[in-house]
């Protein structure tokens, strides 16, 4: 597998990749500890938090906005929003469920302003951290396109639900709260979002065929 | 049948494949699909299509992206974390505060001249080692530092200081000073000792200058290093050229490696005749050999996006043929970018899959005055790569030098630890023990605390 270190191992079930320990994130009890210091503003809290969900925070902006230049910005603005709104946080589910829907609602709010081409200087670097060959790194890319691609294509309500309940692994009920909509509204977004990508891959099996290689590869 | 109608089935896809369905529920999900040949061709399609796209996971974002983010984090904190109230009671108050505020401001410009000073000033602290004092409170993490306010640091603290522009200042204690000036034109007043400057991404109309007791050092340059004492200064240029002013109001230039005592004197340089400096050709303009190279820089991270490696180590080649071909002497923003070439050429051939050729331009960063982060990212991504082939050693040896590069970077937590494994893997057991009583010592309840102490304790992880 490509990504070895931040994918899903295969076989796994999401919840099973949710409730596996994440070398880079301390367990629950130690996060909750973090958020009361970081809420008594203690800065070590927040740099420990922000290393602990930077990754998640990341991957779940990337794929809401694709390879865009302002992923670094919106990375930091859902945290500058989230440590500014820590006295509005009860506790009621996870800091990370919390934290993700901060990312959500700031890449929201961001694909209705910009467009997704623009790039600058500042822009993310793909690292070539994996162990894999060359070619191997070229099909991971392929297929990361692809899957960007199909999601870039999906209307923001659609893919946000679809990101977070296909790909994040979310329960449709987790889902809902996350987005502050109904449950029956974001099982009309998924299944949209699902006929929308079996459709274009009915349209072109060369898609297809991308997607089994990369499964082939795993 | 079942209960259960198409679309119930279909929104219960994932947490079917995922094993979070309970057990009536499965029953009837799987009753559905066994009777209902629709769902069972799409329950088939999607069995196999979740994992493929869960499998395509973005790429996380690099080290020194992240370090990045974490300092603008902490920038943009500490402009609000000056006691500012609960939210709740903002909410109330704070358009009624605001107009007053307004109006006062009208009044007080109207009557004094010039808006005040702002209470807030142009640099915040990003990390503080020891005993250090901001104003009359303790110095911490992410505080503002407010100009005018004084810094002190006791005999072994250290400070780094973030400033807004982007420069960096490291100050070793014991030590004492304070900002002046403001964001476009930093004044590092340094009343007693030593202080390191990293000013990077300069723009043409700012200045920074650090002022001691005797001397005005102006930035010409990046990277240099001022010691203050009473009556005497120094000063070190490891990068770029800076202007040291002295008190008679003489200037004179000091260049990378070069070093001005002002309690020993050298003797002006020559001025050239006139003739001879107007024989000389106009030299090539700085500012255009940067944005060319920016732009070039920018081109190549598009390239390296695309998975085009080879066409950017081409693109880079080309950049760096035209600016030796160029006779210009330059500092700030061009030197930055010449760094951050080199670096992306290391993460070209990185990606190319050219390892060995990777890892020997990753190291030759270190041997240049590269930016300390940059210089402790390169050797972390070269010891990555001899890790994954197996040459442990070097991996070991390199992840310690990562170590050296930025004693308090990004990195050095990650890099202890790589250090830590790698001599354990290569057999040094004796190394790796020592390591992991270095993390011990540094991150007591770390992520990899426990299995530091069973190495420390019995040798093995």
């Amino acid at each position: 597998m490509i990504f070895l270190l931040t994918g899903p191992r295969q076989g796994a079930t999401m919840n099973e990749v949710r409730e596996m320990p994440d070398p880079s994130r301390p367990p629950a009890p130690q996060i909750a500890a973090l958020v009361d210091r970081a809420r008594r503003r203690d800065p070590a809290a927040f740099r420990d938090l922000f290393q602990a969900h930077v990754g998640s925070v990341h991957r779940v902006v990337r794929r809401m906005v694709g390879a865009r230049a302002d992923v670094e910005d919106l990375v930091q603005t859902a945290f500058v929003e989230a440590f500014r709104s820590l006295p509005d946080f009860r506790g009621d589910a996870l800091f990370s469920t919390w934290l993700t829907r901060i990312a959500i609602r700031v890449t929201m709010r961001a694909a209705r302003r910009r467009h997704a081409a623009d790039t600058s200087l500042d822009d993310v670097m793909e690292p070539a951290t994996s162990a894999a060959g060359p070619e191997r790194i070229a099909a991971a890319r392929e297929t990361l396109a692809l899957v960007e691609g199909l999601l870039a294509e999906l209307r923001p309500k659609r893919r946000a639900a679809f990101v977070l309940h296909v790909l994040e692994g979310y329960s449709m009920e987790e889902v809902a709260a996350i987005l502050s909509a109904s449950t029956a509204a974001v099982k009309v977004r998924v299944h949209d979002a699902r006929r929308h990508i079996e459709r274009r891959l009915k349209q072109n099996p060369a898609m297809v065929a991308v997607l089994n290689r990369a499964g082939g590869e795993a | 049948m079942t209960g259960l109608r198409c679309a119930d089935v279909e929104a219960r896809f994932v947490d079917a494949f995922d094993g979070r369905l309970d057990p009536a529920e499965s029953v009837r999900f799987h009753s559905h699909i066994e009777g209902c040949a629709a769902c069972r061709e799409r329950a088939a399609l999607w069995r196999s299509l979740a994992p493929r796209l869960r499998d395509a996971v973005p790429p996380g974002p690099e080290a020194m992206a992240t370090r990045r983010m974490q300092v603008e984090i902490e920038r943009r904190l500490a402009g609000r974390i000056a006691d500012s109230p609960p939210r709740r009671w903002r909410a109330w108050w704070a358009p009624a505060i605001g107009m007053v505020a307004a109006a006062a401001a009208v009044v007080i410009w109207l009557r004094v001249g010039r808006p005040a000073q702002p209470l807030v000033g142009y640099a915040a602290v990003v990390s503080v080692r020891g005993e250090a004092r901001l104003g009359d409170q303790a110095s911490r993490a992410a505080a503002r530092v407010p100009v005018g306010a004084p810094i002190a640091l006791a005999a072994g603290a250290a400070v780094e200081l973030a400033l807004d522009s982007g420069a960096a200042v490291y100050v070793d204690g014991p030590s004492r000073l304070a900002l002046e000036g403001n964001a476009r034109a930093v004044a590092v007043r340094l009343t007693a000792g030593r202080l390191n400057a990293v000013v990077a991404h300069r723009k043409p109309d700012e200045t920074f200058a650090v002022i001691t007791n005797d001397l005005r050092v102006t930035v010409r340059g990046t990277k240099f290093s001022v010691t203050a004492g009473d009556a005497t200064s120094r000063v070190d240029v490891s990068e770029g050229q800076v202007a040291v002013q002295r008190a008679d109001g003489s200037t004179l230039l000091v260049s990378a490696g070069g070093t001005f005592d002002s309690g020993a004197l050298p003797a002006p340089p020559p001025e050239l005749p006139a003739a001879v400096a107007s024989d000389r050709p106009a030299p090539p303009s700085c500012a255009a050999l940067a944005r060319s190279c920016q732009t070039t820089a920018r081109a190549v991270r598009a390239t390296m996006r695309a998975g085009g490696s080879e066409r950017a180590l081409r693109q880079i080649a080309d950049a760096r043929r035209e600016l030796r071909a160029t006779d210009a002497i330059c500092e700030g923003s061009a030197a930055d970018c010449e760094d951050e070439l080199r670096y992306l050429n290391a993460e070209a051939l990185n990606q190319a899959g050219r390892l060995d050729d990777a890892v020997a331009a990753y190291r030759a960063i270190d041997r240049r005055v590269a930016p300390s982060a940059m210089r402790q990212n390169a050797l972390y991504a070269a010891a990555q790569i001899e890790r994954r082939q197996g040459h442990l050693a070097a991996a070991a040896a390199d992840f310690e030098r990562a170590l050296a590069a930025a004693p308090r970077g990004a990195l050095h937590e990650d890099a202890l630890v790589g250090a830590m494994e790698s001599a354990r893997a290569a057999g040094d057991t004796a190394r790796a023990r020592a390591l992991a009583a270095r993390y011990l010592e540094e991150f007591p309840r770390g992520l990899v605390a426990p299995a530091a102490r069973k190495l420390v304790s019995d040798g093995h992880p």
